[in-house]
């Protein structure tokens, strides 16, 4: 390609992208109000800030055994209910999944003093407890994403009897692996004293360090590469209700964190079967019910290697792994995972009730 | 009255002077610690601590003013258009960090090699952009039908414009560019290689000998104040110097991320791949960029960096706290650590009472389980009364039948001893007859024993009258055994209704 093409193809790029931008303007001046997590929920029980939905049924045929997803409490569930056209809860429901979530809520001061036993040993607890009576079942699906992965581990190993099937997606487990960035910083931070300064920490905090995993990305290309999308109000409304997503990031109960902090990052107590919550060892051995471990391929914040690890320290013979070529977020909005996701996950289930 | 005023006027007058006199001998020991500072200090370390902080206090100024310029333009052009959820989701405070990296590490060393005008090499962003950019440069000459510097301020206005940084009238790219070049000259002479290190190392053992005297005991009434104001001084050096490795890190990452990005431009403009496009040219920053930068952030060396300065502004926040929190303690206001205790205890309450509302549904289940014992127990009890009632019904009637049996054999007995009687009667009659017969004259002895035969020959047809005591004995006691066995049998079959 000669010079004179070049110069002309980039100066119809800046055409175009002075074209896109303008109209992007004035489309971002018409989107209104950008929501998100629109699938209908009925609430079925609360403590305080803390709720579980129940989601209505988009089929006749529903699975006789429900599922509760417990999302991770650094972000909102909504990621899992962006967009009608990228949702794991709808696609769930589709398959005629019967399904429950934890919303942890946005903590405050109050919360300070919340520690992972009044979460996992009461109000989880509580929550299984609820549908189980609802449904006069012995024991239910427990889906855990993320951090709330992490949590249902946590809690099928204290009340085995109470879960029928183990889904983890993206969970950290394993805090030996370097693979993240988040996990090496976190390992050299003193958490007592960001907890004894903050008492709640601002999740603000926490995404100025999910910015620095990708400190150009995040901070200037993809507003770059925003503009090439903008000028169809269509793509700028996926694009908004990502970033309204990204950025809403509940700030962090400070004992909640810090043990999270300082026995799972820094110690690694979990898998070593020395981690503890409320005066009770947790040991994964106990886990005994079938277990799906998800995990994305190119996760940058819950590596792989943290993830699958899982399936080395549970005690049932019935364990499974499932990964997907995306990354952390993508596993719930690429569309890669949209068709397959699903349909996979309620298959495994639908074999094991 | 007046006296506790002029009290309170004396004591502040003396912590005035006190702190007055600390600040004299903070700057004495500043002058004198530049004054031994290797090399020409008047060129590469300020004179005293007060230049030293003001220089730091620019550089911050100037980016937190950068941020604030956006932001406050974003307000000006967008605040009464866009919703102002929209408007909260462009948040500058990083972009400012990151144009500082970009600009500190564009100073090109021994300049960027111009494939098209050898000789004319680039030595800093701003000309390479401007030549980027400008059709005057030989790099666009090719064309001139296209005034490209006109699209591209328009490109950048726009952008800028939906950053926010668009003034009314006013030309965003050239401000921009204009506030880099202020930037980068501010890193150039203050915070890049020996002079910063200088800079650094002369700041730390300042401080280092601050530190004794700032921590050391004090003495008055106003001394735990006093105290509190000095530990935030200390705190306030380290967090200075905590941001100055950190800062000394950053720049020397982004000299090698410049290097490497400067690197790459030139290789593919040999390899006449140049990236011509906007979108090429930012691309390859970021992808080449990032790269280094993310390395870097891999290292336990930058993890201890960025934990020793998160350390230290915690260790200043906690102190800062604490004296607000000191000072509004005489006010009505409720502080932080109250909140807290509060919080600490309902979050307690709420423990217990969700720890008694379990115990409570135990006791409930216990106490069903009882009732329900209780109710079955009941009910089998009613069950085997029942049972008795029928079982002596039975009982009672098996000894009815045995005394009808009894009674029935009796009259059977008295039949019989009647039917005896006669036979015996008739018997006797017989004897007397046959023995009169034989005492009768003439009457052969043939005809004399015929009676005797006969009553013997009636006796036997009659069974029962053989042994006719022992017979009675018998049968009575045979009824007796059929009763009491009735009687009997009956009341075992109740015992196993029961």
């Amino acid at each position: 390609m000669n010079y004179t093409q070049q110069i002309q193809d980039s100066m119809d790029e800046f055409k175009a992208f002075a074209e896109n931008l303008k109209k992007g303007v004035e489309n971002l001046a018409s989107s209104g109000e950008v929501k998100l997590a629109q699938t209908e929920k009925e609430l079925v029980y609360e403590d305080g800030k803390r709720k579980l939905y129940r989601y209505q049924a988009r089929t006749e045929k529903i699975c006789p055994v429900p599922t509760l997803i417990v999302y991770a409490m650094v972000n909102r569930y909504t990621m899992l209910d962006l967009q009608p056209d990228r949702s794991m809860i709808r696609n769930l429901l589709d398959q005629g999944q019967d399904v429950y979530l934890i919303d942890w809520g946005y903590a405050d001061r109050m919360d300070r003093h919340l520690t992972m036993d009044d979460l996992i040993n009461a109000f989880m607890d509580d929550c299984i407890d609820h549908i189980r009576m609802q449904h006069q079942l012995e024991a239910i699906n427990l889906l855990g994403v993320c951090q709330g992965g992490t949590f249902s581990a946590i809690y099928s190993a204290l009340h085995p009897e109470k879960v029928k099937n183990l889904i983890t997606m993206v969970a950290p487990i394993d805090f030996e692996t370097n693979d993240s960035l988040l996990y090496v910083w976190s390992k050299a931070m003193d958490v007592d004293l960001l907890i004894d300064a903050y008492g709640i920490v601002p999740g603000d905090l926490m995404n100025q360090s999910y910015q620095m995993l990708q400190p150009f990305t995040l901070t200037f290309q993809k507003y770059l590469n925003m503009v090439d999308t903008m000028a169809d109000s269509e793509k700028l409304a996926a694009f908004l209700r990502m970033e309204s997503w990204i950025f809403d990031s509940p700030d962090q109960p400070g004992e909640v964190l810090r043990q999270n902090a300082k026995d799972l990052f820094q110690e690694n107590k979990l898998v070593k079967g020395e981690f503890e919550i409320g005066g009770q060892l947790v040991d994964l051995k106990q886990v005994s019910m079938p277990v799906l471990c998800i995990y994305a391929d190119y996760d940058t914040l819950v590596p792989p290697a943290s993830s699958k690890k899982l399936l080395e320290y549970v005690g049932t013979k019935d364990k499974q792994e499932l990964s997907y070529p995306v990354g952390h977020v993508g596993m719930f909005v690429s569309g890669k995972t949209q068709s397959t996701l699903a349909p996979r996950i309620s298959e495994w289930l639908n074999q094991r009730i | 009255m007046q006296d506790f005023f002029k009290q309170q006027a004396d004591w502040l007058k003396t912590w005035q002077e006190q702190q007055q006199t600390l600040t004299k001998q903070y700057a004495a020991w500043g002058e004198g610690l530049a004054q031994a500072a290797p090399g020409d200090s008047s060129q590469q370390v300020p004179g005293n601590f007060e230049e030293l902080v003001k220089a730091q206090q620019e550089l911050f100024e100037q980016f937190t003013g950068f941020g604030q310029q956006m932001q406050q333009n974003l307000q000006q052009l967008w605040g009464d258009k866009l919703p102002s959820e929209l408007l909260r989701q462009f948040n500058f405070n990083l972009l400012q960090e990151f144009y500082k990296s970009w600009l500190g590490n564009m100073k090109f060393p021994g300049g960027l090699s111009n494939p098209f005008m050898p000789g004319q090499n680039w030595t800093d962003p701003a000309s390479f952009m401007n030549d980027f950019m400008k059709n005057e440069h030989p790099f666009f000459s090719t064309f001139s039908n296209f005034n490209i510097a006109e699209e591209v301020q328009k490109v950048f206005g726009m952008f800028g414009m939906l950053q926010g940084g668009k003034m009314p009238g006013g030309d965003l790219f050239s401000q921009l560019f204009t506030t880099y070049q202020g930037f980068f000259n501010q890193l150039a002479n203050t915070g890049t290689s020996k002079g910063f290190d200088q800079l650094l190392e002369t700041f730390t053992s300042w401080k280092d000998q601050a530190d004794q005297y700032l921590l050391a005991p004090q003495v008055g009434i106003n001394r735990e104040t006093a105290q509190e104001f000095s530990k935030i001084t200390s705190l306030s050096l380290a967090y200075i110097e905590a941001f100055a490795k950190m800062g000394k890190l950053i720049e020397e990452t982004a000299r090698k991320s410049g290097n490497r990005f400067q690197a790459k431009l030139v290789e593919r403009s040999l390899n006449n791949d140049p990236p011509v496009k906007f979108t090429d040219f930012c691309s390859l920053w970021t992808k080449e960029n990032e790269a280094v930068f993310i390395e870097v952030f891999g290292s336990e060396g930058f993890a201890k960096t960025q934990a020793d300065l998160a350390s230290a502004g915690l260790r200043l926040k906690i102190q800062t706290d604490k004296l607000v929190e000191k000072m509004i303690d005489q006010t009505p206001i409720a502080l932080k650590r109250d909140v807290d205790l509060a919080a600490g205890e309902i979050i307690q309450l709420k423990r217990d009472l969700r720890q008694s509302r379990k115990q409570q549904a135990a006791l409930e289940t216990e106490c069903k389980i009882a009732r329900d014992a209780v109710a079955a127990g009941e009910e089998r009890f009613e069950q085997m009364e029942a049972a008795l009632a029928k079982a002596q019904a039975l009982a009672e009637n098996a000894e009815k039948t045995a005394k009808a049996a009894v009674a029935a054999d009796e009259e059977r007995f008295k039949q019989m001893e009647a039917t005896l009687a006669k036979v015996q009667a008739l018997a006797e009659n017989a004897e007397k007859k046959a023995k009169a017969e034989v005492a009768r004259p003439g009457k052969s002895v043939k005809g004399a024993a015929a009676p005797k035969e006969a009553a013997t020959a009636a006796t036997k047809k009659t069974p029962a009258a053989a042994g006719k005591k022992a017979s009675t004995t018998t049968t009575k006691k045979a009824a007796t055994t059929a009763a009491t066995k009735a009687s009997g049998n009956k009341k075992s079959s109740g015992s196993q209704t029961k």
